[in-house]
């Protein structure tokens, strides 16, 4: 019956076939930010969501009941300002914001907010997602990571692909 | 059943693993190892359990399998007419072709004889626009120079959710009278050969099954499609949708006018093509019944229908399922059933349909009927009839070890009435009253995996012909081996005969022909008889063919078939010279003794011909995925058939289809049969199709459908002559843009370069059609 129902699925969502699969993307960045260290002080953690209801909506649904560490978090859709991005420890960009990146990279060069973005090719985030059709990757950029007084365990740098 | 425990023991496992963090485990979930079910039924807190280095690795996996899953989807659909029971294409016991309603509607073919143009083995030939021929493989037009009526096809079975769409008439489908449309459609599969082992007599040169949507998404959808051309215009709705968790119900209607792309018509007797006004009165002189008012408006008109459908579906458990379709329909198409003066008649139908399906357990139930009104030839007295038809089908899968075994019986009844229509004292219709029709089979199929490579299937069925009380069986025999995983190996033999037909059974009609001039005192009459003790068209067939899945992405699937087809009926005269006594006018004082008046009788019979078909073909289907959004299919049959033992009857035909002479003198007394290469089917036929979805919202499909040139021969002005059809290549291109996710519309060509040669003998130029549709989803 629920082969049925999976093919049922497959033939009415072949004009769907192309939409991300955010369940995965989303369980990605939970991870990833687990393997990151935030300096200073913080009493709660945003995440700022650009230009993705699923994707936002994914994570909400993991971080009702997680933390990271001890502090709560909070998801949020927010738009692609400099207010907005600055006031979260952890932005994702959507396909259509991601090409907006470049512009975005000077305000938060040396600023504690770790920048996901998912476009194939692209540098200035410390995250990139490579998310097609086969497989499900992300790319680091340490350096940037870096300068932006962020720090990464080790492990993670085992599981991307190191820029 | 499976699924459900490992699910349980995976969250248990899961619920264990968290609650024992803190210790070393012996119990880990083996993700590595889980199936793409498995994985599908994690919930989001159970992957975010998951340390990141096994989620990246299952991920992986699932994304590989998927893919994996796609593909197979694509190559390899499930279908579930084969065995009776659901099955991948590659693993089918027969050759079987799956054509998926999304595939179709994406194709942009309007109408589902036109749909089978996409599928290997099918032979589609367009008579006027929008109606269509449709044969399994060939044998089509046998015995050939007869009536055009032999040309229709009795052979194959079709059928709507398990309902035969049969008519028992002259016995043939009438495609324009099927109450459903292409966007109804969720997939037809298709099974070549005899097959009258599991579906009853009629599956001769195989079965066309045509399965319905089952609506999927919850509560309430509408979704309806409308297209249209300078020559056609059709609208329909593919469902007003309704779902809660135990049933389903859909209501869906549909309308289509179809233009000819010819007002004019060819009459064979005259040897030239004339106006429609003047069809009337030709027909009238050939058959002095015909009523020539009858045929006087609606010339351009090629087909006009109405359909309206509702599907209900209920599911209260796992083991059962009930499923119920009501159907009302009526269609006016301008088709070929049997020449009169024109090769060209009206055909009018309405019917209304009911159709219930139960699965428990391993039970199938199936009961459906259909009632309508057909004129199967709108002027000529006798077609007209009223009729109702039940069909009734029970079958037990029962399954133990590597065996199955499947005990069925079936029943079918057919009543045809033409007393509202015909004054039946003067024997003026073709029945002259009511005729029935009975059939009882029952029948065990066994099927056997050995070593898990080698199925053997065997299939036998006894049956009864209640009216005229005949008894016949069929059978079915195949072995299939998994010579790898990816390669399957087949052979098959098969026997399925037809079931008697109404007309060839019943048939009871009488003509007073105009009194002979030379004499005053002679008279003339012609009668059309049945013969109940037809035996019934008999396939025999043999068929070795080979599948292989290459490289993830390609299918292929190679069959060579031979099939003896016997027990052709043909209509033989005869003539009889009585002397009758003459009626004289009422008041009439008759002179000493009776006046008696010498009457010609001629009657035309039914009767079983030695006439044999054989058939020898190789039909190849190569599948290709070449990625999630770009996948093509081409498909070819070569064929050659032999017609044996045709009986030639005039010393015209005879010199043309053997080069030899003899006068008509030495034929009377010495009657000849010979045997010729039947050139009517095409030697090559076959198709290809690409679909490419580049973007989200743009999808591309162009298909081609080719035959190569057919020869046949006809009687035209009184006299032999050789009518043939020219080779063609029908291209098509449907192009799709999803504007919004409830808006589309679409470009469709049909015959983009407007190839106009005729697809049938002696019908319309069938030229290029250009669409513009529009679908909107609520």
């Amino acid at each position: 019956m629920g082969k049925i129902m999976l093919v049922l699925c497959l033939l009415t969502g072949s004009v769907t076939v192309f939409s991300q699969n955010y369940k995965f993307q989303a369980l990605y960045v939970f991870n990833i930010a687990q393997n990151i260290q935030w300096p200073g002080a913080i009493n709660h953690f945003t995440i700022g969501v650009v230009g993705s209801h699923d994707m936002a909506n994914e994570l909400t649904q993991i971080f009702k009941t997680r933390k990271l560490g001890s502090l709560p978090v909070v998801v949020k859709p927010i738009e692609m300002t400099i207010a907005d991005i600055t006031n979260c420890q952890l932005v994702y960009l959507g396909r259509g914001a991601s090409s907006k990146l470049e512009a975005l990279v000077p305000y938060v060069r040396t600023k504690p907010v770790l920048v996901v973005s998912d476009k194939t090719g692209l540098s200035g985030a410390g995250i990139n997602m490579l998310d097609n059709a086969s497989k499900l990757e992300f790319e680091i950029f340490p350096s940037i990571i870096k300068e932006q007084g962020l720090k990464v365990a080790g492990s993670l740098l085992n599981l991307g692909i190191v820029k | 059943m499976q699924s459900s425990i490992i699910k349980l023991l995976t969250v248990m496992i899961i619920v264990t693993q968290s609650v024992t963090m803190a210790h070393a485990q012996t119990s880990v979930p083996d993700y590595g190892n889980m199936t793409l079910e498995q994985m599908r039924q994690l919930t989001q807190d159970d992957l975010a359990s998951i340390p990141f280095e096994e989620l990246i690795a299952l991920v992986k996996k699932f994304k590989v399998s998927s893919i994996d899953e796609l593909y197979q989807m694509i190559l390899n659909p499930t279908q579930t007419t084969a065995s009776k029971k659901e099955e991948a294409v590659f693993n089918s016991p027969l050759t079987t072709t799956v054509l998926l309603g999304d595939d179709i509607m994406k194709s942009g073919a309007r109408s589902i004889p036109e749909a089978l143009r996409l599928a290997p083995g099918l032979i589609v030939r367009e008579q006027t626009n929008g109606n269509y021929d449709v044969h399994i493989r060939g044998n089509d037009f046998v015995p050939p120079g007869s009536n055009i009526s032999s040309a229709v096809n009795n052979t194959t079975l079709v059928m709507i959710d398990n309902r035969p769409v049969f008519n028992n008439f002259v016995g043939s489908t009438y495609w324009e009278s099927l109450p459903i449309e292409v966007t109804d459609i969720e997939r037809i599969e298709i099974v070549y050969g005899p097959a009258s082992a599991l579906y009853g007599p009629n599956a001769v040169s195989g079965v066309i099954h045509i399965i319905t949507r089952t609506p999927d998404q919850e509560n309430l959808h509408a979704e309806t499609k409308a297209e249209s051309s300078i020559n056609d215009w059709a609208i329909a709705m593919r469902g007003i949708t309704y779902v809660t968790p135990k049933s389903k119900f859909r209501l869906s209607g549909n309308y289509k006018l179809s233009k000819r792309f010819q007002d004019n018509y060819y009459i064979p007797s005259e040897g030239k093509t004339v106006t429609g006004k003047q069809v009337g009165a030709i027909n009238a002189a050939a058959d002095t019944t015909y009523v020539s008012e009858d045929f006087d408006s609606d010339y351009d008109v090629a087909l006009e229908k109405y359909g309206v459908n509702l599907f209900y579906d209920y599911t209260p458990s796992e083991a059962l399922h009930l499923s119920y379709d009501a159907s009302w329909q009526q269609s006016d198409a301008q088709v070929v059933s049997m020449q009169v003066g024109s090769v060209l008649n009206h055909r009018q139908s309405s019917t209304v349909s009911n159709n219930l399906n139960v699965n428990y357990k391993d039970v199938e139930f199936n009961l459906s009927a259909v009632t309508g009104h057909l004129n199967a030839l709108v002027g000529l007295p006798g077609y007209e009839y009223n009729y109702t038809e039940l069909n009734t089908r029970l079958g037990y899968n029962w399954q133990y070890r590597n065996l199955t075994l499947r005990p069925g019986i079936d029943a079918n009844y057919s009543m045809y009435t033409d007393e509202p229509y015909v004054n039946e004292e003067n024997y003026e219709g073709l029945i002259n009253g009511t005729a029935e029709l009975g059939t009882v089979q029952t029948s065990l199929r066994a099927d056997y995996m050995a070593f898990n490579r080698l199925r053997l299937t065997g299939a036998w069925t006894q049956g009864y012909f209640y009216k005229p009380e005949r008894h016949y069986n069929a059978w079915q025999l195949s072995a299939s081996f998994n010579l790898t995983d990816n390669m399957l190996w087949r052979a098959v033999a098969s026997k399925a005969n037809s079931s008697p037909f109404i007309i060839n059974t019943f048939a009871n009609r009488q003509l007073q022909l105009p009194a002979d001039v030379t004499n005053a005192d002679a008279t003339a009459s012609f009668a059309r008889l049945g013969n109940p003790d037809l035996e019934p068209l008999t396939m025999h067939m043999y068929e070795v063919g080979v599948r292989n899945h290459l490289w993830q992405r390609v299918q292929t699937d190679v069959s060579a078939f031979y099939n003896i087809t016997t027990n052709y009926p043909s209509m033989g005269q005869s003539t009889q010279i009585n002397q009758v006594p003459t009626t004289l006018p009422d008041g009439f004082t008759p002179p000493d003794g009776t006046i008696t008046q010498q009457q010609t009788q001629t009657i035309e019979k039914a009767n079983n011909s030695d006439i044999e078909s054989h058939q020898l073909g190789v039909t190849a289907n190569v599948k290709i995925a070449l990625s999630q959004n770009l996948n093509a299919t081409v498909f070819a049959t070569w064929q050659q058939t032999t017609v044996k033992n045709y009986l030639v009857i005039d010393s015209a035909s005879y010199t043309q289809l053997t080069g030899k002479t003899l006068s008509m003198a030495d034929l009377m007394s010495n009657p000849q049969t010979i045997d010729f290469t039947h050139q009517y089917t095409p030697e090559w036929y076959g198709g290809a199709t690409i679909n490419y979805q580049p973007f989200r919202k743009f999808n591309i499909a162009s298909s081609a459908y080719a035959y190569s040139k057919q020869t046949t021969f006809y009687t035209i002005k009184n006299q032999f002559a050789w009518v043939n059809v020219n080779p063609k290549i029908i291209w098509n291109m449907n192009i799709t843009y999803y504007i919004t996710k409830w808006l589309q519309v679409n470009a469709n060509a049909r015959n983009v370069l407007n190839n106009e040669s005729k697809e049938f003998i002696m019908t319309d130029k069938t030229g290029g059609s250009y669409l513009l549709g529009m679908t909107i989803k609520l």
